[in-house]
């Protein structure tokens, strides 16, 4: 009832003094919820990742750089990123390493990207064991370039960095965590208070009698403590 | 329900007294075409405060040195005899069933200027004894020898007594208890008071909690104690007494009315 276009800031302030428990409250269980989370459900997860540079092909003509061939170079990029992705690679990924996975969970644990404006793809693998994260990328990497050139007909990609076991995990970032829920829980307490004095319709201010009920107010008795 | 006792007459400088007489003051002045002499104190529900509004209003007027009647209408729970420690073996029911005197039932209590008349025993009828000829002869006599009546009842939304009754008096009191009544109980009870033509004037917020709450502040303000020392104490501003045609009533402290 409170809660119109004439509250005052003071007004806000003071339901949040009323309830600032159930607001500390409301952080503190989201804190932890995160924190347990955190550091006892999530697995940790590491990521490493093969850079690959698409250039000129081996048997060019020319020594010279044509600015257009770099054009070219950068559009297929995006060509061989979805190369990388397709199950004809991820297949052979799986023959490789002897895995038991479809290409489809394969695919999860792998981003393909092209690096900003540049000719070079990242091959991002993701997964709870750091050995074999890297054993994927770089798997997927070599099957990627022998089948680009039979898909393509071109024999211009390089390997620029191969995956290195990566030593600490990317997830979950626990501190990251716990900061964002603790953010969220406040705000969920705040809203929570807000909406409970939202919902309580019961008369607090002499101007709000005055204003819905359109009688005056003869009095405010404070309440009375007996000693 | 939470009694503030007789917070006026055993504290009369705590701010709770203070807001009684402030109270007193806006009943005053809160009708020019008439005087109000019949109060009627009732609320939407039960525990809103209405019996300790009655008491210390009765009380806030009596010290002005006017002769005060406090009747004790809630024939279902009467808590006026227990506020003043009086017996309640005769009482208002005795009046309007046995047609006794009023005089004869009537209480002097140790507030000066102030009489009770207590409920009685509990009748099986309230409604229809408070809408009796007899009360309202009562009132038509006390009105000759008193000059305020105030006329303490059960709830409006539960019961029809106060409606009843309202026809009788001169102006009705709503009280409302602070976090307690809503706005859909309170607009509901001036419906019900509207409907049989009463002149409602105005509300009474009880138990407001003495923090900085809607227009509520702290501010300190010097008294003289017993032995003139002076003395910071702690109170909150009311809001001021109505003001009429202009005319801003200040502190009604020690105003005589």
């Amino acid at each position: 009832m409170a809660l119109n276009e004439e509250m005052e800031l003071r007004d806000l302030f003071e339901i949040i003094r009323k309830r600032l428990g159930l607001i500390v409250l409301i952080t503190l269980i989201s804190l932890s919820i995160s924190a347990v989370v955190s550091f006892f459900l999530l697995d940790e997860v590491y990521e490493t990742s093969t850079t690959l540079m698409v250039g000129k092909t081996q048997n060019s003509q020319t020594n010279t750089i044509e600015y257009n061939d770099i054009l070219a170079n950068q559009k297929l990029v995006n060509t061989y990123s979805e190369i990388a992705k397709s199950d004809r690679v991820l297949d052979k990924v799986i023959e490789k390493l002897q895995l038991e996975l479809k290409p489809s969970d394969l695919r999860k644990k792998i981003t393909v990207a092209s690096v900003k404006e540049t000719e070079i793809i990242r091959i991002t693998v993701e997964d709870t064991d750091p050995g074999f994260a890297t054993d994927l990328a770089n798997a997927i990497a070599e099957v990627f370039m022998k089948e680009v050139v039979d898909i393509m007909k071109l024999d211009n990609v390089q390997v620029i960095d191969v995956a290195k076991v990566p030593e600490e995990p990317v997830k979950p970032k626990p501190l990251l965590n716990i900061a964002i829920a603790g953010v969220l829980g406040l705000m969920l307490g705040l809203g929570l208070v807000f909406l409970i004095e939202y919902l309580d319709n019961t008369i607090k201010m002499s101007e709000d009698i005055e204003r819905y009920l359109e009688l005056p107010v003869l009095g405010v008795i404070p309440m009375y403590e007996e000693q | 329900m939470r009694t503030t006792g007789l917070v006026t007459h055993a504290d009369p400088k705590s701010p709770v007294a203070e807001a009684y007489r402030i109270l007193r003051t806006n009943i005053e002045f809160s009708s020019t075409d008439r005087k109000i002499k019949v109060i009627l104190v009732t609320s939407s529900g039960p525990a809103e405060g209405k019996s300790t509004t009655a008491a210390n209003m009765a009380i806030a007027m009596a010290e002005a040195n006017r002769r005060v009647l406090l009747i004790d209408c809630d024939l279902r729970k009467p808590a006026i005899h227990r506020m003043f420690g009086l017996v309640n073996i005769k009482g208002l029911t005795n009046i309007l069933v046995e047609g006794l005197k009023y005089s004869d039932i009537t209480n002097v209590t140790e507030v000066e200027n102030l009489e009770v008349i207590t409920s009685g025993p509990k009748p099986p009828n309230p409604a229809e004894l408070l809408g009796s000829q007899r009360m309202k002869e009562l009132l038509d006599k006390v009105r000759e020898d008193y000059d305020v009546v105030i006329i303490d009842t059960p709830p409006v939304l539960p019961v029809t007594d106060a409606a009843v009754l309202s026809q009788y008096v001169d102006g009705v009191v709503l009280v409302a208890g602070y976090g307690l009544t809503t706005f859909e109980a309170a607009a509901q009870a001036k419906a019900s008071l509207q409907k049989v033509n009463a002149k409602i004037l105005g509300v009474v917020l009880n138990g407001v909690p003495t923090d900085r709450r809607g227009g509520y502040y702290y501010y300190y303000y010097y008294y003289y104690d017993e032995h003139g020392r002076k003395k910071k104490r702690r109170s909150s501003t009311m809001q001021q007494p109505i003001s009429m045609d202009g005319m801003s009533v200040s502190r009604s402290e020690g105003m005589n009315l």
